[in-house]
């Protein structure tokens, strides 16, 4: 039983003796030179990437937002107190003849 | 004709002649390597490729502590071991999850058609070779550069950095497991 094994791998075995080597085409070069020039391409600055261009849009939208709200809030009575003062201290709500 | 020292040294200097004449020089037999390990056209190509393109880019880490053809074939056996571990840990991966992770199927019948095999010996050869991919990565890649490729054990334990006798193990143990697997094979496919 044994002895049929081992014959049953040999056997086996020499059904791959006779293969030849595999070749490749004569476009591999061809295919190898397409590949690296694209790898290249696609070596894009990071800051032109969409994910960081969109995430830099949403960041400056939301810094205006941001600035608008301050500057509706800071329109209030004390800005218009701070302007009163500054108008008396150089008498500028004094009406003359001119 | 060109000098190794030279070749090397206008591939360091990214010269595209001759990086042109080393893929020429060595291609088929890159290709060779790796589909031999892979058994499957396609991730050889891609895998020959993605040979190249690290030589072309680690050619300054060349040491010269081998001949230039020697290093090249070490990164194509290295490249297809990653594969074909990828492979299997996929494969165990599709074991657990089916539904999530899909298998490389692509190699699983190409071995009928591995070029020269002949026609009344492609039923064997196929059994061999479904028997050989359910080796161990070590044992599989062994196996197939002294058997398929007809590389010596010193070339072998070269490439695959580890001593002949290590090499010589590995197949002894590799040819016991393949009895296993082709009893196996023909058990399950009567």
């Amino acid at each position: 039983m044994k002895r049929e094994k081992n014959i049953s791998l040999e056997e086996h075995l020499r059904s791959i003796d006779s293969s030849i080597q595999p070749v490749t085409d004569d476009f591999f070069y061809t295919r190898l030179k397409g590949r690296m020039q694209q790898k290249h391409e696609f070596v894009v600055p990071f800051f032109t990437k969409p994910a960081f261009a969109i995430s830099s849009l949403l960041v400056m939208l939301l810094v205006n937002i941001i600035v608008l709200n301050k500057q509706q809030s800071t329109d209030t009575p004390k800005n218009q107190s701070q302007i009163e003062l500054f108008g008396k201290e150089y008498d500028l709500f004094i009406s003359t003849p001119y | 004709m060109i000098t190794e020292a030279e070749l090397i040294s206008r591939l360091q200097q990214k010269d595209e002649w001759s990086f042109q004449y080393l893929v020429n020089a060595h291609k088929d037999r890159v290709y060779a390597i790796v589909f031999n390990l892979l058994q499957d056209e396609h991730d050889a190509d891609d895998t020959a490729q993605e040979v190249f393109i690290q030589v072309y880019e680690s050619i300054h880490t060349f040491n010269q502590d081998s001949k230039l053809g020697t290093w090249i074939y070490r990164i194509a056996v290295r490249k297809a071991i990653d594969k074909l571990r990828s492979r299997k840990a996929r494969s165990r991966l599709h074991k657990i999850f089916p539904w999530w992770m899909p298998t490389e199927d692509g190699s699983k019948n190409s071995t009928a058609f591995h070029p020269g095999v002949i026609a009344e010996q492609k039923e064997k050869a196929a059994a061999l070779m479904v028997s050989v991919r359910k080796l161990p990565v070590n044992q599989q890649t062994a196996f197939t550069l002294i058997r398929l490729q007809g590389m010596s054990y010193e070339e072998t334990a070269s490439l695959m950095k580890m001593s002949v006798k290590a090499v010589e193990s590995l197949i002894s143990r590799a040819k016991t497991n393949l009895q296993k697997n082709l009893e196996n094979y023909y058990t399950t496919h009567k």
